[in-house]
């Protein structure tokens, strides 16, 4: 068998964009396919290592409910939110835990044997089928109505940088990771470079235009004419580039902050500016399909803006009579349910373009960990919250499951685009179909 | 037979009807095919005085032409559109253009110019316009103006990038540094074997690297880096049953990350591409974790090559710095000249030039602190980047800057932009779109500079180095003897030996060997794992030459080694040939000389089952002895081996090429073919084909008119070897390509002188090279009108 790296086709593609297409000129015409048909988005977010059941899941059942602490950030998007309880990682095979609750969350299937060791378990590799979101993007994408420039994009928040089973939660198939791009700039890069080309190639050609007119009266008569030509087909591309106007750009391409180091403590930045840019491709249509990625299954971040020193690991194997920790762990999920809501609220303030409502009412935004509570290393409750009405489901509630396997939430959110697929994942966890009372 | 044989010949399709009548061919016919041969056709009128002397100044043979050829051929030899379109002009001796005319000419009436008349009018064709001598005088070849081609172009972003980080050099040593871990990761106190490893093929199974080191756990790291051989796409791949990373030209990110092994993948591949005569670094990790067993083998795929473990010759210890390579395309330059040149522009090649600027500059600004020295917090940034920024624009315009240009090529943008990211950006696009680095001293200043940037094109398809800039900076390269310290030193880099390289593989015809399968049922083991073990044995044969102090261009032709594997020595019956690796073995050197000889050739030079004399005898006419062939008007099919089963291939071809109309150019052709027949399809010697002894007889006529005669490839190779027709040929076939002017731009006289230089420094093809590159950078001005 065979594997082609995915790393460094990935670097092309930022680097080399410009070179695969036949000219930089139709960036544009890529976005906005089409405006027909109604839009449905999908946003993935990941957060790791648990959370604190008791200050996370609401007490009441259905569509009267209280928001616990760690939840109370998205108290402006109750009515646009379902907290699923009950829903459970019921995948086993080789890997511990916490590659299991990573490698499993979106492909709902075994991982591959191999030399990755964890804490506890049999060693892994990779998985062994396509997540969800890559699924939807294929599906997405063979269609000329719903393809989209990129498909889908992976974003991620601090990702350390090596590939493995921690590190990787989507996958294209079995045995191929998708690297999320954790550098805003890189991301910036990936999204706007050709734009950016085309605007630093604008600001040189007359000066190369004008150089050309002198250097013809100082070469012999002979030879002016490669000079001549050259000049007319530097003043085509001027004219090519003028008439690719970026007003055809509908929305503003963003302003990133310079110079913001990858680096623990300007998680918060890198946050708001990798939503931002989220955010901006959703609304220019590069992509229907989107990855958040904070961290790595097992995550070490240091939320010191939160005066939390240790990281959050660490913390998270603390027992459940240690108030402080479980304080702590609480406000970190917290941290994230706002980082949640604020993603939410830059989409209910974007206006569906061609559409109606906002942007959030066209998007679902399912937030995942790859453990139900960090010390007891538990898949079995895995903190799902869907946010945002773009599956059309009936929002607004606290649901308490019977200990479903979460590949039938999978396959929900499949169906919701239309993907009317018999299982996902390991089919022994599909029998019951996709689950019920979402709708 | 081969797609390419197979596209050369297409030419010979219309004649296929002729051949099916059996040649009975009218003498009409005849001529219809020849003349097209010579450029010679025919005239309306028919010759009707004898009169030889001068009239009113007019020679008789002016008279003859332009009564009985002129109408056909145009008063000046240009040729008449619709009669006969191509200009009277070759390379015949006048001895041969005389006997063309008496036995062709007049085309309907060939009988009625010969004797006096003919000669007078050969002389008057010849000397006025059909000569080489002629041609040069009538339309003086001049230096043009170029651009940069593809070759150049890509050398030099390489190298002007490297002018900030350094350029990587390389010893004798080969293989890669080793060290081995008694732990997963590398521990330095761990470290248990530091050593080199020739090649990365180890398959340790259930065992340990050595008996310091457990079997459960360990690492190894290999690092040096790897000599590319030539410029394309290299897919590397690597084989393991547990962990491995490969970092290729690129210190950051990984090529191949295979540190998780999952399931069943044991193989990874990834391509990266890379330019010839150069070193990159690479480096492989390995590690095993608790599997039963361990393995690592690291391969390639070169250009044109088969998948191979790396050869030890590819790999050194050495560290190398990394390269930008450019990956956009570029459109081929125009050959049609026989050697690319940079003398035409257009839309393609434009809009490359445009993607492959955008590529450098995103390239040049994702390294911009390592290039430039100058980090992002530096206070002074704005000022170091101008001065980096400067250096940039002069070295790519191989000159310095003035002040009004270095305010218009770099100062302007750090005052318009106010971001010296965006500035760097927008000059470095600035720079690589401007004529001043896509032309070739276009400012046409002819000073010390123009003569640096002469000498690195023509020696180096590069730019000058920090060294020639200074001496050109000092303007110490005015007189013949500067600019030949220079070009001594210079022949001597890689960069020099790259491009030798490479016109040595255009002069054999190398490149154009693309798909070389045969008969599957003749020859069932000629593989393409042997194909390509013959195209490394050829390089290292050219190598071995390209590497010596002498560079004796005799050695090429004479050379009685080859090298050679087991796979190659099975199927050659060579002696001493053992082993995966290639080394050199003495042949029998009646059997093999040199590259003539070289199995690789013979293959490239023969159709699918049998030997083609005809495609070797033009070869050895065009490229050896630089005779001008015009492909034939109208197109011939071999005869196939299937219809005259009891004939030898030399005898069939004979049969096809008798008629007088081929017969004008295969009287030179075929004798020089047929001295190779000792070589079947797949160039393995013979004695005899089809029962009958090989009959490897052949014989050129010399421009002087003089017959030498020559059996079998050893007399071949010796007659060519010391023909001063090939030295002039190959001496200017050099000087076209290492200049890409043509040489008669630079003096009518200059073949002919060249050829004497070469004879005088013992065919030695680094002082030929010199003196190349002595005659085409100090050059006088251009005038401008």
């Amino acid at each position: 068998m065979s594997q082609s790296t995915s790393r460094r086709s990935f670097l092309r593609d930022l680097g080399l964009t410009t070179a695969a297409l036949p000219f930089m000129m139709n960036l544009p015409s890529l976005g906005f396919a089409n405006t027909a048909v109604r839009k449905k988005r999908l946003i993935v977010m990941f957060s790791p290592n648990g959370v604190v059941p008791w200050n996370f899941w609401p007490d009441e059942e259905g569509d009267s409910f209280t928001l616990k602490e760690s939840l109370a950030p998205l108290e402006p998007f109750k009515d646009k939110m379902l907290v699923m309880h009950g829903v459970c990682d019921k995948v086993r095979g080789d890997g511990d835990s916490h590659m299991r609750g990573m490698g499993c969350l979106l492909t709902g299937i075994e991982l591959f044997p191999g030399n990755i060791q964890g804490g506890s378990h049999t060693p892994a590799g990779w998985s062994t089928g396509i997540s969800l979101d890559q699924g939807l993007k294929t599906f997405l994408q063979s269609n000329p109505k719903t393809r989209t420039r990129f498909g889908s994009l992976e974003f991620g928040i601090m990702v350390p940088d090596r590939a493995d089973t921690w590190t990787r939660m989507s996958y294209s198939g079995p045995n191929k990771p998708v690297a999320p791009i954790d550098d805003p700039y890189q991301m910036f890069n990936k999204l706007y470079g050709q734009l950016k080309d085309q605007e630093s190639l604008k600001s040189v050609l007359d000066e190369v235009q004008a150089d050309l007119q002198k250097l013809r009266s100082i070469v012999s008569a002979e030879d002016r004419h490669l000079l001549d030509e050259q000049a007319t087909f530097v003043r085509e591309m001027e004219q090519e580039l003028k008439s690719s106007a970026t007003s055809k750009i509908v929305h503003a391409v963003p302003e990133l902050d310079a110079g913001i180091k990858e680096e623990n403590d300007n998680i918060p930045q890198i946050s708001r500016m990798q939503i931002d840019l989220l955010v901006n491709s959703l609304a220019a249509d590069f992509t229907r399909i989107a990855t958040l990625q904070y961290t790595n299954s097992v995550g070490q971040a240091k939320m010191r803006w939160l005066g939390i020193d240790e990281g959050h690991h660490s913390l998270s194997h603390h027992d459940n009579d240690n108030e402080d920790s479980q304080e702590k762990l609480t406000r970190i999920n917290k941290w994230f349910a706002g980082e949640l809501a604020y993603l939410a609220q830059r989409l209910s303030d974007t206006p569906e373009l061609g559409g109606t409502g906002s942007m959030l009412d066209n998007t679902a935004i399912l937030w995942g960990n790859e453990l139900g509570q960090g010390n007891s290393h538990t898949l079995d409750n895995i903190p799902f919250v869907m946010l945002g009405n773009g599956l059309d489901f009936n929002m607004g509630r606290s649901l308490k499951f019977p200990k479903v396997p979460h590949n039938r939430l999978l396959l929900s959110i499949a169906h919701g685009f239309g993907n009317e697929v018999d299982t996902f994942g390991n089919p022994d966890f599909c029998g019951d179909g996709p689950l019920t009372g979402l709708s | 037979m081969s797609s390419r044989l197979d596209s050369s010949l297409r030419f010979y399709a219309p004649l296929i009807p002729l051949i099916n009548q059996g040649w009975q061919l009218t003498s009409n016919a005849k001529c219809l095919v020849c003349l097209r041969v010579l450029g010679i056709s025919v005239a309306g009128v028919f010759l009707a005085t004898n009169a030889f002397a001068d009239v009113d100044g007019i020679s008789a043979g002016q008279r003859i032409y332009e009564q009985h050829c002129a109408a056909c051929h145009g008063t000046r030899g240009e040729g008449v559109p619709k009669k006969q379109p191509e200009p009277l002009v070759g390379d015949r001796s006048l001895l041969d253009l005389t006997k063309v005319i008496v036995e062709t000419m007049p085309e309907e009436t060939p009988d009625h110019i010969v004797g006096d008349e003919a000669k007078a009018a050969a002389k008057y064709i010849y000397e006025t316009f059909y000569s080489p001598v002629a041609q040069a005088r009538n339309k003086p070849p001049r230096v043009e103006l170029t651009r940069l081609t593809v070759r150049q172009y890509q050398n030099t972003v390489t190298d002007l990038i490297g002018s900030f980080t350094g350029t990587s050099r390389w010893d004798e040593r080969r293989g890669l540094t080793a060290e081995y871990f008694n732990s997963r990761n590398f521990r330095g106190n761990e470290r248990k074997i530091q050593r080199v490893d020739a090649t990365i093929a180890f398959d340790f199974e259930e065992r340990s690297p050595d008996k310091d080191i457990g079997s459960e756990e360990f690492s190894i790291r290999w690092q040096g880096s790897v000599i590319a051989p030539d410029t394309g796409e290299y897919e590397f791949i690597v084989q393991t049953d547990n962990g491995a990373r490969l970092w290729v030209n690129d210190r950051d990110s990984k090529l191949i990350d295979a540190w998780v092994r999952s399931g069943n993948d044991t193989e990874y591949r990834a391509s990266i591409k890379l330019l010839g005569g150069r070193s990159y670094p690479i480096r492989l990790e390995f590690f095993k974790f608790k599997e039963k067993t361990a393995s690592i083998r690291l391969l390639w795929k070169p250009p044109r090559r088969q998948e191979e473990v790396i050869p030890e010759r590819h790999l050194t210890p050495q560290g190398a710095r990394q390269s930008l390579v450019v990956n956009t395309a570029f459109p081929p330059d125009d050959k049609s000249d026989g050697y690319e040149r940079g003398t035409t522009v257009g839309k393609a090649w434009n809009d490359a030039t445009t993607l492959a600027a955008i590529e450098v500059a995103n390239k040049a600004i994702s390294q911009l602190r390592d290039l430039s020295g100058v980090k992002q917090d530096d206070d002074k940034r704005d000022a170091k980047l101008r001065e980096f920024c400067g250096k940039f624009v002069e070295r790519a315009f191989r000159r310095p800057l003035s002040d009004t240009e270095r305010e218009l090529y770099v100062d302007r943008h750090f005052n318009e932009t106010g971001d010296g990211t965006i500035a760097v950006k927008r000059v470095a696009l600035l720079t690589l779109k401007s004529p001043r680095f896509l032309f070739r001293e276009v400012a046409n200043v002819n000073d010390s500079y123009d003569v640096a940037a002469r000498l690195s094109f023509t020696l180096w398809d590069s730019l000058p180095d920090d060294q020639l800039w200074q001496v050109a900076a000092r303007g110490e390269l005015t007189k013949s003897e500067q600019v030949e310290r220079q070009a001594e030193r210079m022949v001597r880099d890689p960069r020099a030996k790259a491009k030798l390289r490479q016109f040595l593989h255009q002069w054999l015809k190398l490149d154009e060997f693309e798909e070389l399968t045969k008969d599957e049922e003749q020859f069932p083991d000629f593989t393409p794992e042997l194909i390509s073990d013959l195209r490394a044995s050829i390089d290292l044969s050219l190598e071995e030459v390209i590497w010596s102090e002498q560079t004796d261009f005799r050695q090429l032709l004479l050379s009685d080694g080859l090298y050679a594997n087991d796979r190659i020595g099975k199927f050659y019956q060579l002696e001493g040939a053992d082993g995966s690796s290639l080394k050199r073995v003495a042949v029998n050197p009646v059997e093999r000389a040199g590259v003539l000889s070289h199995p690789l050739m013979m293959t490239g030079f023969a159709y699918h089952t049998t030997s083609s004399p005809i495609h070797r005898g033009v070869f050895i006419a065009r490229n050896i002895l630089g005779r001008t062939l015009k492909p034939p008007k109208d197109a011939v099919t071999p005869i196939p081996a299937e219809s005259h089963p009891d004939l030898t291939t030399r005898e069939r071809i004979r049969l096809q090429t008798e008629p007088t109309a081929c017969a004008l150019c295969h009287e030179m052709i075929n004798p020089l073919g047929f001295s190779l027949e000792h070589y079947d399809a797949v160039g393995r010697f013979r004695r005899e084909e089809k029962g009958q002894p090989i009959d490897a007889s052949g014989f050129y006529e010399r421009l002087s008119g003089e017959k030498a005669a020559f059996v079998g490839v050893r007399e071949l190779a010796e007659f060519l070897a010391d023909n001063s027709e090939a030295h002039a040929a190959f001496s200017e076939r050099l000087f076209q390509y290492s200049v890409k002017q043509p040489v008669q731009a630079y003096g009518l006289g200059k073949r002919d002188e060249l050829r004497q230089l070469f004879v005088q420094h013992e065919f030695n093809i680094n002082k030929l090279l010199i003196e190349i590159a002595k005659t085409s950078a100090l050059v006088p001005s251009k005038t401008i009108d």
